[in-house]
């Protein structure tokens, strides 16, 4: 093979170290802004910092020790592992029921199930529908709502979609039932679908904050999420109000949230490098073909 | 990265506009009676307020006034008075909703300090804690389903009179006239407050006070010394003066930070009306004024001029880390009880050196009104209950959280116990333990509230400093009239017609839109919630004026 022009080389190095560094810096800046301290926050006035200066580890000390932290990490935990386990469960489910052609009501659970993606059931409905089945200050408030999501479904149904005919043909031959069938055939050669959609469910109970303001009432259950939350409002503004003297003791707002970025983004960091040879082909499924 | 995180946190969020004016629309129809309490100026007049009367346990350095001055404090007092001397509740467990600032403490089991609450209040205390941003939406889905905790914080809220009547307690037997001494905490709090608990002609709820001084001018005056300008800069002319001398980019260094910042400051400077002018029941939006315009203007000049940070525009923008930096040299106006905050965190900044500043006229000859709050926070409704005790139960208990400064129940509620909580050093200074810290976050102060006091721990010529501040500021005074009035427009369609008007202005300030856009904006938030506004707001004080 002939060898390159230096110059196209070079340019080439170029061009992929700044695309590079364009990824990592934004990481970088957040990871050195939840360590800078006080005064290296105060001099680059509010902004982001890309060197931490003395760097502190009092943000992650102050949100890690918070009044409820430790119990609301581990209920976070509980949620984000029973919640993406019955998700899947469910999803894979209805995904495979709909992807089975001439499957009994397919049609319209289909167009069910596609609605919900354009028609949302609003705050106040859903409120009254999670009191009524008792569900307020549950955990299972948290997840049964949410249980499965329709774009995940669609995505699912179109991998079931894609796996040969003759795979299920053989497999009736032999006489395995529907279930055998997706038990001991489909689910084995759809490791990557399953790690694509674990993540997204996974990620997604993990960061939800938003439900468990609305349903859970006793800060004693609260999960993780949304004990951050409180720490990312906790600013006085100019509307807001005096917090007291707790809330002086508390580090800079900016390392506070930054911190708390960084806290969030490890449940991905930890599951990621399992997942990631599933990865690439899992998120290009349906890319294609709906 | 996950798409079912956006679509549902987006779906719940959108939804959630729709649903509050939705709830609410069901709400007016569910539910008998309550019609007939008009909630108008005339009717809202013939109640009698509760009656002031200042507690005189504790003796402030310098008094509070009635024209909203805040008693000070050098020191906190060493012998702590006792303003309660019954436990308010016998057993039983109360429920509180209300918003959080900071985070929330652990539960009472794990939680000495709320424990010991509970022990004093002689009842089971629960509170319901959202964080201070997703407040209204957990109000609005509260107010849906059926059962309400037994207190209430109380947000800016669509048809609110009506909400208030018919799903909580009217409070007047209780509180009117008089009847307030049996919770003299409570009656520790001023009329202009209380003014704003009356809806239907009737007291619907606590007010949380605050100070109705409620904005100072902060100065870096360690950054005025260096530059050897006067501190108290008369007239509009002086004012840019001072501001050119204070900025210098080349060192990022510039007067002002925040443009809202530097627009309140200049609508007081050239006498603008308190958001509304009021005459013979006539109302005039403070966007149709002269004095207006002529801000909008010397905004523009002060912009053109370069002596505004040059993001000051932006919604990130920081001006309390600018202005700790020394990269502004003055928080043209900021929250007053943003002083302690400012002490705290220049604790270890030898050259930080605080300071205030006064308000002139724009043509400098005397000083300027200054520009009253509402002196309000929110107010705590109360849900109806069938026992009428069981309403002087939590009234008794919102009694011992009202408890003013330096008494034992004060120390309490905001120090908690000594030895544990707190430590006191040898200049009789309270500091919060780590403990201390994360136990008594639980947000019971907008429940019930003492009013402000004016104190800075171990620095006691603050005392000296705010109080004679707020005196001179103080001296002349403009209120706003719509205060204590309700309108439904405020509270619904004059959030985003605001916002549109204030986006324009932007445009306007920085010299890309002319000048004489002014009037179109001001026509476009007319027809879309100003003259609505006003139309409610005249209704309820010439119902007053007929009579």
């Amino acid at each position: 093979m002939e060898k390159p022009n230096v110059l196209v080389q070079v340019l080439k190095s170029v061009a992929l170290g700044v695309s590079v560094l364009l990824v990592i810096i934004p990481f970088w800046s957040i990871i050195a802004t939840s360590l800078a301290d006080r005064q290296t926050l105060d001099q680059s006035a509010g902004g982001m910092v890309l060197w931490p200066g003395d760097a502190t580890l009092s943000a992650y000390a102050s949100i890690l020790s918070g009044g409820v932290v430790t119990r609301a990490l581990i209920i976070s935990i509980g949620i984000t592992v029973a919640g993406t386990a019955l998700s899947l469960a469910a999803t894979a489910g209805l995904a495979y029921w709909l992807s089975r052609r001439g499957a009994f009501g397919a049609k319209p659970i289909l167009l069910l199930v596609l609605g919900s993606l354009l028609f949302s059931p609003g705050l106040i409905p859903s409120y009254l529908l999670v009191k009524e089945l008792n569900l307020l200050d549950s955990w299972w408030s948290l997840i049964l709502p949410v249980l499965v999501n329709a774009f995940n479904v669609i995505v699912m149904r179109a991998f079931f979609q894609e796996l040969p005919q003759e795979l299920f043909d053989s497999a009736y031959i032999d006489g395995a039932s529907s279930f055998t069938i997706l038990t001991r055939i489909v689910l084995p050669v759809s490791k990557a679908v399953f790690a694509v959609i674990g993540l997204f469910y996974a990620v997604a109970y993990w960061n939800a904050f938003f439900n468990a303001l609305l349903y859970i009432q006793s800060t004693d259950k609260w999960p993780m999420a949304l004990v951050l939350r409180t720490f990312v409002v906790n600013q006085t503004t100019i509307a807001g109000d005096q917090v007291g003297a707790s809330a002086e003791a508390l580090p800079p707002q900016l390392q506070l949230q930054m911190a708390i970025l960084v806290v969030s983004l490890i449940p991905i960091l930890l599951v990621y490098p399992f997942l990631q040879r599933h990865f690439a082909r899992g998120v290009m499924i349906g890319a294609v073909k709906g | 990265m996950s798409e079912i995180a956006f679509n549902r946190r987006t779906l719940l969020r959108s939804a959630g506009g729709a649903a509050l004016l939705l709830g609410s629309g069901a709400l007016a129809a569910c539910g008998p009676g309550g019609g007939n309490n008009v909630n108008s100026v005339e009717t809202n007049s013939k109640i009698v307020l509760p009656r002031y009367i200042p507690y005189t346990g504790v003796t402030p350095d310098f008094p509070a006034t009635e024209a909203g001055i805040d008693p000070a404090f050098r020191n906190y007092p060493k012998q702590l008075a006792r303003s309660v001397t019954e436990i308010p509740a016998k057993g039983g467990s109360l429920v509180g909703l209300s918003n959080i600032y900071l985070p929330a403490p652990p539960t009472p089991d794990a939680n000495s300090w709320w424990a010991g609450l509970n022990k004093r209040l002689g009842a089971d205390l629960n509170m319901q804690m959202v964080p201070a941003a997703d407040y209204t939406q957990k109000f609005a889905t509260t107010i849906a389903g059926n059962e309400l905790p037994d207190m209430i914080q109380i947000p800016s809220t669509p048809n609110l009179p009506d909400l208030l009547a018919k799903r909580f307690a009217r409070l007047d037997d209780h509180l009117s006239g008089d009847a307030i001494k049996d919770y003299p905490n409570l009656a520790n709090i001023q009329s202009a407050q209380w003014k704003q608990t009356i809806f239907n002609g009737g007291i619907y709820g606590i007010p949380i006070p605050r100070s109705r001084v409620q904005f100072y001018s902060f100065i870096r005056q360690d950054l005025f010394e260096k530059y050897g300008v006067s501190p108290e800069p008369k007239g509009r002319d002086e004012l840019l003066e001072t501001a050119k001398a204070l900025t210098d980019p080349k060192e990022r260094r510039w007067a002002f930070g925040s443009w809202e910042h530097l627009r309140l400051y200049l609508l007081a400077q050239n006498e603008a009306p308190n958001g509304w002018h009021e005459e013979g029941g006539k109302l005039t939006n403070v966007y149709e004024t002269e004095q207006y315009k002529q801000t909008i203007n010397d905004i523009a000049d002060f912009w053109k001029a370069g002596v505004v940070h040059p993001d000051s525009f932006s919604a990130t923008l920081q001006p309390k880390a600018l202005f700790n930096s020394g990269t502004i040299a003055i928080n043209a106006v900021d929250g007053m009880t943003a002083w302690s905050q400012y002490v705290t965190d220049n604790a270890s900044n030898p050259n930080f050196k605080l300071g205030v500043m006064p308000i002139y006229t724009r043509d400098g000859r005397s000083l300027a009104p200054w520009q009253l709050g509402s002196g309000m926070y929110s107010f705590t409704g109360l849900k109806k209950q069938d026992d009428p005790n069981k309403i002087k139960t939590i009234l008794r208990v919102l009694n011992w959280l009202a408890a003013p400064f330096g008494t034992e129940e004060y120390t309490y509620a905001k120090f908690g116990q000594e030895g544990v909580d707190h430590t006191v050093s040898a200049d009789g200074v309270l500091s919060l333990t780590k403990q201390g810290i994360t136990n008594t976050t639980l947000p019971i102060r907008y429940l019930a509230d003492a009013p402000i006091t004016l104190y800075q721990p171990g620095r006691p010529g603050d005392a000296d400093t705010q109080y004679t501040y707020q005196k001179k500021i103080m001296a002349k005074t403009i209120a706003n009239p719509t205060v204590g009035l309700y309108s439904n427009t405020a509270a619904t369609k004059n959030v985003g017609a605001d916002k549109a008007m204030v986006d324009g202005v932007k445009e306007i300030i920085q010299g890309r839109k002319p000048m004489s856009s002014l009037d179109e904006l001001i026509k476009k938030w007319r027809t879309d919630a100003g003259d609505a506004m006003r139309g409610e707001y005249e209704q309820q004080l010439q119902t007053a004026g007929t009579k």
